[in-house]
């Protein structure tokens, strides 16, 4: 509680900068009304023909037939689509390097490394993210804390959303380091924590005992993890392996840690373990993996957010802006669909479902009055490829407009038609034997044979 | 004292609460409540009283229910009846490192560490369940002097498929050479202050075996006086006081001796563990009630050495002799061998009973002394009743060299079963029909045509008729079956990127000679397991040629191997054609010469033998007839390795595969290759083709293009497939790629979006390649006595939505869509 109100103060804090400063960015006073073609809400069913009305940046009505009031001004997407923006609950990108090569560095905040002017945050806002939880990579065991962010802004403070969001644990041992090695060296730092807190709790009885004043302050390089401890932050916890979640339930249960398992992609066997203990999960990017069965000697697909649909798991998606298959979140959830899952699932783990993991159920991931007004407005169908994300409005204000990405119009602007060069095949094609990755192919044939070059 | 104990105890209790807490409900998610299992044996050797023979085992709800002569059979148990076969129980192999690979930590001392956190339960243990073992030690690596609490699991199949049994089980203490000469230590302050500035790393105990009992002095000195506490301490003083095993990996005699003295010293509870040198300790070791756990070296299959001292000082070699002569002895010994050979951990006992050991006691050193040294025997190592159903059912004596395990239970559950050796080849008898829509034979089609399919070929294929009653008959519909396709040219499981192909000829000019190594064919340089192969199988391409990249003018052989069925024998023909490059760098004027020259010297060489061989055969008739006839003028010419594969092209007309780009590399090649010495020759590439198309096709050579099969010039696009077609160049098409053959099928469709006639884009890619190759009579079409490899498509297979939904190699399923999926 007292860390919330504290946040909540440093929000205040950044907000009154920001008005003070008259940036463009300050807080939108005024009421919108979006006249929506249809309006995909995520917490309810769709609304043909709607109307979303927003007030001071955030939500004041949904529905429809609704009278907009006089003095709103009227975004007209009548022939479009209407829906929350996309959540990301978990991201290492756009902070440069997210490891520190030190093994325990829970003091480490990615709002210290976070870079609002990124290309991976131009992208995001392209692509319809909205609020995404920074935090430090996968590669370090107390790897420190996040920060829940939004795409638009111009310094991290006021890209923030909530200060001091989670602590990354990864359970994957770093360099020729041993698992166990790697899990003593977490209870090794409880442990130690345990001892300081005792002693301080002496030292600070014995103070009071003497009626002395106690100014000593807790180290401030523990503190997160004292906050673990109390509950009042959650983990993060990289699961690499199926057997590391089973050992994050039992750090979990042993610490009386808060926990949301981040899963490699081949944790899908541990999707019973997960479904039992009632635990959102954070997906890998990698959505398919094809593993070799002992028994048969043959290569098996295992979709992972099928099978963990199936067991009963809710599920957030994750992008990897490196690879072309991952870089959206719109797609993996086609991409889900696809596999089986149902329609309203797939929407719900880019839009609610991560909102929850990260805390922000309450302002953004769905759209009910009350929520910040994170609006994508799309020009069709969010799972169609060929729809575009035509504006977005992140609390009320109008962050992104199709019409004026330069970036953007400059990358599709009319060209001569490009040689025939490449067989159209290598596109189209429908991926044969499940995944077989496109890219590999024309690079091979675009080299040249080996020796040509050389006489 | 008294209450760091205590907490230690406590913590490793509540870890093994946790666990349990776990594992429990998987336990019973995983077996099914109530249902009972009966086990019917010609002999049950449970290990806890005498053997019954024969006998019967109930289960029920994992455990062991009742044993006896007979047991009732509930109503609706599963009854595996081994009447002719014997029971044991589930083996426990004392010391394993199914957990974790030798990766040691920095310290030299780290009894913190517990190898139950490194198991991962959800790993497949197959290999120790089809040799029965169904409980393991987990060891901690061996390299450092105290590297951590080892534990006990107890392996299955399901979700998850291991659980912990016992945490900690002993704290391991490594003597002797593998824990000498650790790292340096370095521990940076963070950050680095005046008052704590970064020091140099520091050097750590030991590097001799005085070290380490100096060092294990210490470190239990300092937790017995309470000087040193804490998280890492907790074990040790367990270990002190007496609540948790020491195990000792000591070999050598002195380090046995150490051992033991150390054990006295600190009133530990110790077990010896490898014990290489241990049967000199029988005497010593009796009545002080300190176990052996032996690791002899046991490879499967191979006999192992143990005479040699450096299997005794590094791998543990343990002479055979060892166990009879400790259990004699009375000590209490249990036997395990290294993880690659828990599959023959009963070979291990066997053989110890050759050298002398009782029978029994070989089999209690596998079971339950095993159990009793690990500290779970109330749950593991014999068949009694309320004990875990883990039972092993063998063909016969479980000590016999031909007794095989036919199954492994763990916790009632079937976990392991032997299959029946599958027949390598399909019942040469059995006529597998396929029918469908369209039928593309590779040179034709068929409507509502089948392929009649007998053992690896293909008998028949018609128009739909009636199927004789024996056959099996699919039906796939609408679907399009095509002959496997046939890449002409890629280079596929060479590892074209990070390694040279070691065939990589001398350049042109080194001239005839050198070449021995050109004999070879570079099938030979083909990783059969590379994954880019099975892509291939995928995407329907069942036969691909295989060569050498363009370096030097002579580039190699060509093989051509399948992708798919048999991997020992994929290839289809080790040396099908010789590829050669007349790509241009300032050479370009030299190679017709340089061609010429080598060619000389190849017709030569083939004249030479030929005459040789004609000469010498008739010199054998006639000595036949007459034997006093003289060996006379007949002196035979010299062996030339290069030249040998060479001759190839004029003896047994092999192609050659040229690869030529510009319009003056193709005429030249149509000029020397094909004019002046009148070889087959197939252009590969051929990118300048359509200037040249007329000469090409007067000329008689054949072209093999691709991956690209437009040419642009000046804003104009070129179809090159349909300008060679129409001037009647044989065409084949080729991915000329290390890992891009999938999308073979997909140059066709473009070469047919580009005018090529559909029928001769199908044909480019089966049977013209398979023409072109001389191996027409093998692959590349659907024609009676033709190799049955074929694809069923979803449609038409020049339409890019259409999808391979199965694959057939040699008249076996080798690639299906759906099952994949």
């Amino acid at each position: 509680m007292v860390r919330a109100s504290r946040c909540a103060a440093v929000i205040a804090l950044a907000a009154a900068w920001v008005a003070g400063t008259g940036a463009q960015d300050a807080p939108v006073r005024e009421k919108i009304a979006v006249k929506a073609g249809k309006i995909i809400p995520i917490s309810g069913p769709d609304i043909e023909n709607g109307i979303i009305v927003i007030q001071d940046g955030r939500i004041a009505a949904v529905g429809k037939d609704l009278e907009v009031p006089w003095d709103a001004n009227v975004i007209d997407a009548a022939d479009k689509v209407v829906m929350p923006g996309y959540v990301e609950a978990h991201t290492s990108s756009g902070m440069g390097t997210p490891n520190e090569r030190v093994l325990e560095v829970p003091f480490v905040s990615a709002k210290d490394g976070v870079d609002p002017k990124s290309v991976f945050m131009e992208d995001s806002l392209r692509d319809g993210v909205t609020t995404m939880l920074a935090i430090p990579g996968n590669d370090t065991l107390l790897g420190g804390t996040g920060v829940a962010i939004k795409t638009f802004g111009l310094t991290v403070e006021e890209l923030l959303v909530r200060d001091y969001t989670g602590l990354k644990i990864s359970l994957q041992p770093r360099g020729d380091s041993s698992r166990m090695a790697h899990l003593a060296r977490f209870r090794k730092y409880m442990a130690d924590l345990d001892r300081y807190l005792g002693e301080y709790a002496d030292r600070k009885a014995d103070a009071e005992a003497a009626k002395k004043p106690f100014d000593e302050e807790l180290d401030p390089q523990k503190q997160p993890m004292i906050d673990l401890k109390n509950g009042l932050l959650s983990a993060f916890v990289y699961c690499p392996e199926a057997s590391d979640v089973v050992k994050a339930f039992e750090l979990a249960d042993e610490y009386k840690l808060k926990i949301v398992p981040v899963l490699g992609p081949r944790c899908y066997k541990a999707a019973g373990l997960l479904a039992r203990r009632g635990l959102p999960a954070i997906l890998d990017s990698a959505l398919v993996v094809w593993e070799t069965n002992e028994d048969t000697e043959t290569e098996e697909m295992k979709v992972v957010p099928k099978i963990m649909a199936d067991a009963g798991v809710k599920f957030a998606l994750q992008r990897d802006p490196n690879n072309y298959e991952t870089r959206y979140l719109w797609m993996a959830a086609a991409r889900c669909v696809a596999y089986g899952i149902s329609r309203e699932e797939a929407l719900k783990s880019v839009t609610l479902y991560p909102a929850e993991i990260i805390g922000l159920a309450d302002r953004v991931g769905s759209l009910e009055v009350g929520k910040d007004a994170n609006l994508l407005i799309l020009t069709g169908d969010p799972l169609d490829a060929q729809t575009w994300v035509d504006q977005v409005l992140i609390e009320g204000k109008v962050c992104y407009r199709r019409a004026e990405d330069e970036r953007l119009k400059r990358l599709l602007e009319e060209r001569k038609p490009p040689p025939e060069e490449k067989p159209p095949g290598d596109e189209a094609k429908p991926p044969e034997g499940g995944e077989a990755p496109a890219e590999g192919a024309p690079a091979d044939k675009e080299k040249p044979p080996a020796g040509k070059a050389e006489p | 004292m008294k209450g760091m104990s205590t907490s230690a105890t406590a913590r490793a209790a509540r870890g093994g609460a946790v666990l349990m807490a776990l594992a429990l409900p998987v336990c019973l998610a995983g077996a099914q409540d109530g249902a009972s299992l009966v086990v019917k044996a010609g002999k049950v050797i449970t290990m806890s009283g005498p053997p019954l023979a024969p006998g019967m085992v109930l289960v029920r709800d994992g455990k062991i229910a009742a044993i006896g002569p007979t047991v009732d059979v509930p109503e609706g148990a599963q009854v595996i009846d081994a009447t002719e076969g014997v029971v044991l129980p589930g083996l426990v192999a004392a010391c394993t490192t199914l957990a974790e690979t030798e990766r040691d930590t920095e310290e030299s001392v780290t009894p913190e560490l517990r190898m139950a956190d490194a198991l991962d339960v959800y790993a497949e243990f197959r290999r120790p369940l089809s040799g029965g073992v169904t409980t393991a030690y987990l060891s901690p690596p061996h390299g450092r002097l105290m590297p951590g609490q080892g534990a006990v699991a107890k392996l299955g199949r399901g979700e998850p498929s291991a659980s912990v049994l016992a945490d900690p089980c002993a704290l391991l203490v490594v003597l002797g050479e593998w824990p000498k000469n650790p790292p340096l230590l370095w521990h940076p302050p963070l950050p680095p202050t005046p008052d704590e500035p970064s020091a140099p790393p520091e050097k750590q105990l030991p590097t001799t075996r005085m070290g380490e009992l100096a060092l294990l002095r210490r470190t239990f000195a300092d937790v017995r006086s309470g000087k040193l506490t804490g998280f890492r301490a907790e074990p040790v003083k367990a270990a002190l006081d007496g609540e948790l095993q020491v195990r000792v990996k000591a070999d050598r005699a002195e380090d046995i001796r150490n051992a033991l003295a150390l054990g006295k010293e600190f009133g530990l509870r110790l077990v010896i563990e490898g014990g290489t040198e241990a049967y000199a300790f029988a005497g010593e070791l009796q009545g002080r009630d300190v176990p052996v756990v032996l690791v002899p070296r046991l490879v499967p299959g191979q006999a192992t050495e143990v005479d040699s001292q450096q299997a005794y000082d590094v791998f543990g070699g343990v002479k055979p002799d060892t166990l009879a002569a400790l259990t004699r002895a009375g000590v209490k010994v249990a036997l395990s061998v290294p993880d690659a050979a828990l599959p023959d951990l009963l070979v291990a006992a066997a053989s110890a009973v050759g050298a002398g050991a009782d029978p029994e006691a070989a089999l209690r050193a596998i079971t339950s002394d095993a159990a009793q040294i690990l500290g779970v025997d109330g749950r593991v190592g014999s068949i009694a009743v309320g004990k875990d159903a883990d039972l092993v059912v063998l063909t016969g004596d479980p000590l016999a060299t031909r007794t095989r395990i036919r199954m492994t239970i763990s916790d009632g559950h079937v976990v392991y079963e032997q299959k029946e050796d599958e027949a390598t080849t399909p019942a040469a008898g059995k006529l597998l029909i396929l029918r469908a829509h369209t039928v593309l034979t590779g040179t034709g089609a068929l409507t509502d045509g089948e392929v009649r399919i007998r053992g690896r070929t293909i008998e028949a294929v018609q128009a739909a008729s009636e199927a004789p009653p024996d056959a099996e008959v699919i039906d796939n519909g609408a679907r399009v079956i095509m002959p496997g396709m046939v890449d002409a040219q890629s280079h596929l499981g060479l590892h074209w990127e990070s390694e040279q192909v070691s065939l990589r000829p001398a350049p042109a000019t080194a001239g005839p000679g050198s070449g021995g190594p050109r004999l070879v064919s570079v099938a030979d340089a083909v990783d059969p397991t590379d994954q880019v192969l099975e892509d291939a199988l995928r995407a329907g391409v069942t036969s691909v040629a295989v060569a050498p990249g363009e370096a030097g003018l002579f580039c190699g052989t060509v093989a051509v191997m399948k992708t798919g069925g048999d991997p020992f024998d994929r290839i289809v023909e080790p040396i099908a054609a010789l590829k050669f490059s007349m790509l241009g760098g300032s050479q370009r004027a030299a190679r017709p010469w340089q061609v010429r020259e080598l060619l000389d010297s190849a017709r030569n060489y083939d004249r030479d033998w030929t005459e040789f061989d004609r000469r010498w055969a008739e010199f054998q008739r006639k000595y036949e007839r007459k034997p006093e006839a003289e060996l006379k003028e007949l002196s035979r010419p010299r062996r030339d390795g290069q030249l040998e594969v060479l001759r190839g092209l004029f003896r047994d007309r092999k192609p050659a595969f040229v690869a030529a780009s510009r319009a003056d590399e193709i005429s030249r090649t149509i000029d020397v290759f094909r004019e002046e010495y009148g070889l087959e020759t197939v252009i590969l590439g051929a990118e300048d083709a359509d200037r040249v198309s007329r000469e090409m096709g007067e000329a008689g050579v054949a072209a093999a293009l691709g991956p690209r099969v437009v040419r642009e010039e000046r804003g104009r696009v070129i179809s090159l497939a349909a300008v060679l077609a129409h001037a009647g160049v044989p065409l084949a098409l080729q991915s000329q790629a290390t890992s891009g053959t999938q999308f073979l099928r997909a140059t066709a469709a473009h070469a047919a979006k580009l005018g090529l006639d559909a029928s001769e884009a199908v044909r480019a890619i089966t049977a013209e390649p398979a023409r072109l190759l001389r191996l027409d009579d093998r692959i590349g079409s659907l024609r009676p006595g033709r190799d049955a490899d074929l694809v069923i498509l979803s449609g038409d297979p020049l339409e890019l939505t259409s999808r391979v939904e199965k694959v057939y190699v040699d008249g076996r399923l080798a690639y299906d869509a759906e099952a994949a999926e």
